[in-house]
This record gives C-alpha cells, sequence and structure tokens, in this order.
C-alpha cells in the first residue's frame, strides 16, 4: 500500500524550523505538544466512521489530521492521512490500513516531545 | 510612486518596519475547524503584532462574523463541515459590506480545476498547505495593504466626485438661466431655447446672452479644446473675460480681437477656444456675426427662405496674437431662425458610427415646420443626431435656437415690447392665434 513511506522522514525539520522562527518557543511547544490530541481525535473519527461504514465521514477526518500534520511537521503522519482521505477507493480500504495509522501516530508522538523540548 | 505587486509582495515580506500601524491594527477572521490549525495562525500573526484577530470554528460561525466583525481580511479553511470555503467565498461576494474585502484560501490542494474554481467563487488568493509562516505574513500584509490603497483611491474618488459636482454647478451657473432666457428673448420679440451638455461631469462648452440695450443682445457659443477640468477652468477665465469688456459687446469683431490677445497670453500651447459671436439686432432685424474658427451658424431667412449654413472664418483664440477678425451681417427678419451650435452635435457618432455633419445638419432645419418652437427644433435635431437623453456624449455639445416668429415691428408692437404693455394688438401685428393670447397677457 505505502511501497516508500519509510523514505518519508518522521518529521520535516525543514518545517518546524519555519515554525520555529515564526513563533514564540513556548507557543510552539504547546501546538506540537497538542499534535498527538489533535491526531488521536482524528484517529478515533476514523474507526468510527470505518466501524458504521461512512466513508465520507473518514475522508473528512483524515483531511482535518493531513492538514494540522503536515503544518506542524509530521511529513509521514501527514502522509498517511492524505492517502486515506485521496486515495483509499473504500472504506474497508481505510479499515485494513488503520494499524498502520495508529503505528504512525504513536512514532510521531514519540519524537514530537524531542522537538518541543528543542525549544526550552 | 506606484508599485507592482511583486515588488509589494517583496517590500512586504522583507520592509517588516514600513508597515504601517493601521495594517497591524487590521481585523482579520481566521475560520478552520482544526483548532490547532487556528492556533497556529493566531500565533504566526500575534508575533507579527497582529493584534485584531478573530476565530471561527465553522463555516456558520464564519458567515456571522463576517457580518459582526467586519473584517478587513479573512483567511479561510477550504474544508468545513457545516458550509466550505467556496460557499462562504461565493455569499461574502453578493454583500456589499464584504464584496471587495481580501479572502485568502487555506488550501493543500494543486488541482488546477480546483483552484480555478477557488478563484472564480471569488478567493483573492489562496494559502498552500502546509502553511509556510513566511508565506502567510507576506500575503496578509500584500492584501491588507491593496485594500488600504483601494481604500484611499475610494475616497479621492468620493472627495474628487464632490468636488466636481460643485464646479459643475458653478459651470451651470455661468449659463443663462430658463428665465434670463424667455425674459430676454420674449422682451425682443424672439423665441429662444438652448442645450448643453458636457462629456464628463464638466466641459469645455461656454454659451451666454450679453444684453446691451432695448434692441440688441449678444449670443456667444465656446468651445474649448479638450474636455473635464482643464477646458472648465478655461471657460471660467473665458467668462471673466467676456464681461471685463462690457464696452466691445457691441462690436463683434473687435471684441474677438481682444478675448483672442487675452487668451493667447493665459493659455498653454495647444489650447484655444473656437468662438461664434452675433449681436442680434430684433428692432432693426440684423446679425452681425464674427468667428473665431467656429462651426458656422444655420440661418433660415424668413418664413420662406430656406436654411443654410452661413460661412465664417477666423483664426480660434488663444492660437497667435495680433489676429484680426471680421464682422458679417446677414438679414433677420420675421420669420427668421438663427441655429448656433458647438462642433459635439455635427460630429455626434450614431449608433452606426455616421456622423450628420454640417450639410445634414442644414438639411434637417430647413425640413423643420416654420412655426415649430426653437425647443422642438433642437430635439428635432437631436432625434436627427442620435442624441438621446441616456447617449455618452463623446464631445461637450451646445446648441442654441432662436427665432423670430412676430410680424414685421410695427410702431405699437415696438412700444409693446419696449413698454411690457400688451393691452391691445393691432391689426398689423403678425401673430399666431396662440401668441395672441401671450401678447394679451403679457
Amino acid at each position: 500500500m505505502f511501497d516508500r513511506l519509510e523514505d518519508i522522514s518522521l518529521l520535516d525539520d525543514d518545517q518546524i524550523d519555519l515554525l520555529r522562527e515564526a513563533l514564540e518557543p513556548d507557543e510552539l511547544a504547546a501546538m506540537l505538544s497538542e499534535l498527538p490530541t489533535t491526531a488521536n481525535q482524528a484517529l478515533e473519527a476514523i474507526e468510527t466512521a470505518v466501524g458504521s461504514a461512512e466513508f465520507e465521514e473518514a475522508r473528512r477526518a483524515a483531511h482535518i489530521l493531513k492538514g494540522a500534520a503536515s503544518s506542524f511537521g509530521a511529513a509521514r503522519l501527514a502522509e498517511v492521512a492524505r492517502k486515506i482521505e485521496l486515495e483509499l477507493p473504500s472504506i474497508a480500504d481505510i479499515g485494513r490500513i488503520m494499524p498502520l495509522l495508529v503505528e504512525t501516530i504513536a512514532k510521531t508522538t514519540a519524537a514530537l516531545p524531542i522537538e518541543a523540548r528543542k525549544q526550552a | 510612486m506606484i508599485r507592482s505587486p511583486a515588488e509589494q509582495y517583496s517590500q512586504a515580506a522583507t520592509a517588516d518596519s514600513a508597515v504601517s500601524n493601521g495594517i497591524r491594527d487590521a481585523k482579520i477572521l481566521i475560520a478552520d475547524d482544526d483548532p490547532l490549525s487556528r492556533r497556529l495562525l493566531v500565533g504566526i500573526l500575534q508575533k507579527q503584532n497582529f493584534r485584531n484577530l478573530k476565530v471561527a470554528e465553522g463555516g456558520r460561525a464564519a458567515l456571522e462574523l463576517l457580518y459582526s466583525f467586519r473584517p478587513d481580511l479573512v483567511l479561510l479553511d477550504m474544508q468545513m463541515p457545516d458550509i466550505d470555503g467556496l460557499e462562504i467565498c461565493r455569499h461574502a461576494r453578493t454583500h456589499p459590506d464584504s464584496v471587495d474585502i481580501p479572502i485568502l484560501v487555506q488550501t493543500a490542494t494543486v488541482n488546477r480545476r480546483e483552484m480555478g474554481n477557488l478563484f472564480a467563487a471569488g478567493a483573492s488568493d489562496f494559502l498552500s498547505k502546509p502553511i509556510n509562516p513566511s508565506e502567510l505574513v507576506a500575503r496578509v500584509i500584500v492584501h491588507l495593504e491593496r485594500r488600504e490603497l483601494l481604500q484611499e483611491l475610494r475616497e479621492y474618488r468620493e472627495r474628487t466626485s464632490h468636488e466636481l459636482d460643485a464646479a459643475r454647478r458653478m459651470q451651470l451657473e455661468l449659463l443663462p438661466s430658463p428665465e434670463t432666457q424667455q425674459a430676454l428673448a420674449s422682451s425682443a420679440g424672439l423665441r429662444l431655447a438652448s442645450f448643453s451638455r458636457s462629456s464628463s461631469e464638466i466641459g469645455g462648452d461656454l454659451w451666454g446672452l450679453l444684453p446691451i440695450d432695448e434692441s440688441r443682445f449678444g449670443v456667444f457659443v465656446a468651445d474649448f479644446t479638450g474636455h473635464g477640468v482643464t477646458a472648465a477652468l478655461n471657460t471660467f477665465r473665458l467668462h471673466a473675460l467676456i464681461h471685463e469688456y462690457r464696452s466691445l459687446h457691441d462690436d463683434p469683431a473687435r471684441l474677438l480681437a481682444v478675448l483672442n490677445e487675452r487668451l493667447t497670453h493665459l493659455l498653454p500651447r495647444g489650447q484655444f477656444a473656437t468662438f461664434l459671436y452675433t449681436v442680434i439686432d430684433h428692432v432693426a432685424g440684423v446679425l452681425r456675426i464674427a468667428s473665431a474658427g467656429s462651426p458656422p451658424p444655420i440661418i433660415s431667412a424668413g418664413m420662406d427662405g430656406g436654411a443654410r449654413l452661413f460661412e465664417t472664418a477666423g483664426v480660434p483664440l488663444g492660437i497667435a496674437p495680433g489676429v484680426q477678425y471680421e464682422q458679417q451681417v446677414h438679414a433677420f427678419g420675421p420669420g427668421s431662425r438663427l441655429l448656433l451650435f458647438s462642433d459635439g452635435l455635427p460630429e455626434f457618432p450614431s449608433l452606426s458610427g455616421d456622423r450628420i455633419g454640417e450639410p445634414g445638419l442644414v438639411k434637417a432645419v430647413d425640413a423643420v415646420q416654420p412655426d415649430l418652437a426653437p425647443g422642438d427644433v433642437i430635439d428635432g435635431l437631436c432625434r436627427v443626431t442620435g442624441i438621446t437623453h441616456a447617449a455618452v456624449l463623446p464631445d461637450d455639445t451646445t446648441i442654441v435656437c432662436i427665432d423670430r416668429r412676430d410680424g414685421p415691428l410695427v410702431d405699437s408692437c415696438k412700444q409693446c415690447v419696449l413698454s411690457g404693455d400688451h393691452s391691445s394688438i393691432q391689426p398689423e401685428c403678425h401673430v399666431t392665434e396662440s401668441e395672441k393670447s401671450t401678447c394679451l397677457t403679457g
């Protein structure tokens, strides 16, 4: 499904550098620490949608996740969300990718606090 | 100095200190259904000292704030669950308050059709996702500066429009009022009507009546080069000059020579005026005419006489000093009609692009019923040339029509005219039935 997902780095350092220049350090740290919450809310919404076979609802939740993840430099997570929103043809396909989404959120969450601490 | 959008963009991105406080105080509405994205946009803008921010959590809230907060700029997420960004753009563009506010749409799409839809719906610009903070700030500043410039331009136009309106009213006051026209004409036993319209708010045409004594008055039609403010200012100059030389009002050739001397020194090179002046001696039944490059008047001599151009020659006023003008005399007996006009009339292009020209005007005047009132003659000429009420005139246009529908002025009639006593009508008075009542009532 993702031939080269591992080629996409977990975090987009360039994007995070841009945010660092544009935001107060505390503010950036606070926002980055909120990203896992946003990601888990999206995950929950997508799981619910898969459970009730609501394809559009799943795509919509993935769209929000894609926007937030990409803006905060969570590049791999943004790519998984993009795939769900724009490429997967059915709710069943989305259902099958859920473990990968869970794993990517976990890895991103593990990586993010390090990024957040860099601000301190 | 006018800067190109690219220059503005680059300056906005680099010369932060040049951004005015007005821009920093601008009201910015951020509409996004993702709380984290909203917080990111707010954080970036606050760091740049934008102080007047409001957020909407969805499309419906954005629409409400569009009208209650009245933002100067909107940052809009394309996809929101209740009302999407495109719909908000369309809505904003139909409302007078928000029709021209900058709407910057955040989108991750690179699809050309979707981008087209976005602009078609009324978006001013887009912000690519993921959000690039420098791009966001630069685009926000460029659009706010553009809006500020537009507002200044609108205020300037409103102010100019008011001033032009005042100038137009002042210029109208230079022209003889309908009451003055009728009083002078009826005291001379003549009928008179006029038409005067500028191609823009104010124009370079001027006409006027100069009472001389009980038996004579002067009529002039002037047309300055160009239109608009410069030409209009010149009409004010000319009006003042004409009234300065009151002693020459009975001497058309000398009046023109003096006006030419003065205008030659006053007007910059390239500006001049055509001018036609005629003294109407209604007692003697004579016109004395001098022209400075003006279109020739059209005269119908007597009830049965055909209309013809009264050829005149002369250098326009203000071109060269030392020019002498020639006075020509023409009979203006009972039944005669005089038509003075600026070139806006014969040169008016009809819908098909044709112009009636001076020969066409002569034919049109020739076809007019002898007893048609001057106002109706002017209406008829406007119809023939295509000048309708709604027509936009490419040139300032003036028409003055004067006719003499009385009989030969017998002594009793002269008394009528001079004394204003219309208590009796003599058998010699050649007046129509309808005119009798006017005569009797004065």
